[in-house]
């Protein structure tokens, strides 16, 4: 194994303002006993909604932040006890937007990593030469140009070349496509698995149902601080076999999403409802003998509530069914 | 050494990237003496703050004792900022990921930075030094620019005390916005310090600027520097040195404790 996370807990202190003066500490449990293992080569997904610990989990396996309890190690090297062995060994991306100097162009900002990595000379600047090629920045002309400068495409590129400058076997990448358009988030995940077909063991965190199905080897899924289901997507997949999902689309619900959730949830194994400004997206899991009567019901509800339902969509389920399951919502699906 | 390199190299290029900020360090002297000397013409007597002062001529101690001043403040900025620096930046987190003591990263990723940006400002004063004083004027110069360095040495553990304070609080804003003015306050470069309140007199001892700018005093008031006043002033470098490098160890690893268990980065 090739990273091993055995009961992570993490805790926050925050402090609430109440009134001018009085503060009311409150502590927030981010990791409740997290464990996972990572296989030397696979791509491991860690997928959750916002707020589920994933960064957290991230930043523990980089050294970056030390667990109230539990331990994980990387290549066999502690995470807290061993953290100078296991910066030597992971590369890590996590943030695709922020992390560079602005006044520096991209090939200087990777200079400069590689120089606090230990390289140096002709070895560093062949190194930089080779990935500012891999990632793609040399063929569009950005390699020499200054960060401040660069789409959000390119960053995302150049933080994946930074995480690889000193060919670490393990990489650990925070949401690497987030934000992204779809061309430059699609050249992202094509590198990844390029990466790991030469034999680099990648775990990233995601919300994205789609990149975890088209990217992961397996995919953990992690909700409020724990993990409630490991496995590759097929194996997830099957979670969900002989049940009925269920899309309705409608003008927006407004403050009735609440009621909305209330009246549906008995009636569905899992359900997500997302709001914009244009429209509601409600989707839920159902037993093959609840569908009729799940769909009837939110039907003649958003009738009541004055909703105009756009679409319906009635289909076999697929990874995000899953996530809705396991997790009893969907934000940021 | 490659920490120093790597910061070494970030100043270079930031420097060659931004013409400007290399302008604003060369230009921030002058017009910090050229305020000082307005106003104190328009509103005083050059020859009063002379004698006063102790220095046999005003417009170069101002314009030297200026840039001591810059260059001190520059060493404090960018070694007690530079966390909080790279965090706004979001750079925190790879810096940290170098397969180093994090202490080691913390202290001498930004050396670098201190060096140049206390180098500039002085380095830029030398044509006027060498147009009143001749020979001598630079000769003043380059050991105002080794008493500069000189005071690196107690400024860097005051600065990482400055950035473990300013962390721990949460306050940067307020601890910076504080530290700086009260720096050059009590350094005495622009009046001399027995004008200041009996409190704060004893504070500017704690100051290491303040022996800087006395040391500068000293080369600017005598043909021939004194040795004695000028040991005076080393010793107590050396002293502050000692006790703020000592008392920022603890203060560090207090600091990188608090960033890894609290989340800060």
């Amino acid at each position: 194994m090739t990273i091993v996370v055995r009961n992570l807990v993490k805790r926050y202190v925050t402090f609430e303002r109440r009134g001018f003066l009085r503060r009311v500490r409150r502590v927030v449990e981010a990791l409740r006993g997290v464990s996972f293992e990572v296989r030397k080569g696979e791509v491991f997904g860690l997928l959750g909604p916002n707020g589920a610990g994933k960064t957290t989990t991230v930043k523990i396996i980089t050294t970056l932040l030390l667990p109230d309890d539990g331990r994980a190690w990387v290549e066999g090297y502690d995470v807290v006890e061993e953290p100078r062995r296991v910066r030597e060994v992971v590369g890590a991306m996590l943030s695709v937007e922020r992390g560079f100097f602005w006044k520096l162009t991209g090939r200087e900002n990777l200079l400069y990593f590689g120089m606090l990595r230990g390289l140096s000379g002709r070895e560093l600047r062949k190194r930089v030469d080779e990935l500012l090629e891999l990632v793609g920045l040399k063929q569009m002309g950005a390699a020499d140009k200054l960060f401040e400068e660069y789409s959000l495409g390119m960053r995302a590129r150049l933080a994946l070349a930074r995480a690889l400058l000193h060919d670490p076997s393990v990489l650990v990448l925070d949401e690497p496509t987030l934000g992204l358009d779809p061309a430059s988030a699609r050249d992202v995940r094509k590198l990844l698995r390029d990466l790991a077909r030469e034999g680099k063991t990648i775990l990233l965190t995601t919300h994205n149902m789609f990149e975890a199905e088209i990217v992961c080897d397996r995919v953990a899924i992690i909700d409020r601080g724990r993990i409630v289901a490991v496995g590759t997507v097929p194996e997830l997949k099957r979670k969900v076999v002989g049940k009925t999902s269920i899309t309705i689309v409608s003008t927006p619900l407004g403050n009735a999403k609440s009621l909305v959730e209330r009246s549906l949830s008995s009636l569905t194994l899992g359900l997500s409802i997302e709001q914009s400004d244009n429209d509601a997206r409600i989707r839920f899991v159902v037993d093959p003998e609840n569908e009729e009567r799940a769909l009837s019901t939110a039907i003649e509800l958003l009738a009541k509530l004055g909703a105009r339902v756009r679409s319906v969509r009635v289909e076999e389920p697929t990874l995000e069914d899953v996530f809705i399951l396991l997790t009893k919502r969907g934000e940021g699906t | 050494m490659s920490i120093v390199r790597a910061g070494l190299f970030s100043t270079i290029s930031w420097l060659k990237n931004n013409r400007a900020a290399m302008l604003a360090l060369i230009v921030w002297p002058y017009l910090m003496a050229f305020t000082i000397l307005f106003l104190g013409n328009v509103f005083g007597n050059p020859t009063i703050f002379a004698s006063r002062m102790g220095v046999s001529n005003p417009t170069l101690y101002v314009l030297t004792g200026g840039s001591v001043a810059v260059a001190c403040l520059a060493i404090v900025d960018s070694v007690a900022t530079s966390i909080l620096f790279h965090r706004w930046l979001g750079t925190l987190p790879y810096i940290l990921l170098a397969p180093y003591n994090t202490m080691a990263v913390l202290l001498l990723e930004p050396l670098p930075t201190a060096l140049v940006t206390s180098t500039i400002p002085l380095l830029a004063v030398i044509p006027v030094a060498v147009a009143v004083e001749g020979l001598c004027g630079f000769a003043k110069v380059l050991l105002a620019l080794a008493l500069v360095y000189l005071a690196m040495l107690p400024l860097v553990g005051f600065s990482l005390i400055i950035a473990a304070v300013s962390l721990a609080t949460k306050q940067e804003h307020h601890v910076f916005g504080f530290v700086t003015p009260f720096l050059l306050m009590v350094s005495g470069v622009f009046y001399p310090i027995d004008i200041l309140p009996e409190i704060l007199q004893l504070v500017s001892f704690l100051a290491p600027p303040r022996y800087v700018v006395e040391a500068m005093r000293i080369l600017s008031m005598f043909r021939e520097p004194s040795i004695v006043p000028l040991a005076r002033c080393i010793l107590a470098l050396a002293a502050l040195s000692l006790l703020y490098n000592f008392a920022s160890i603890p203060g560090v690893a207090a600091m990188e404790r608090l960033i890894k268990r609290s989340g800060a980065i």
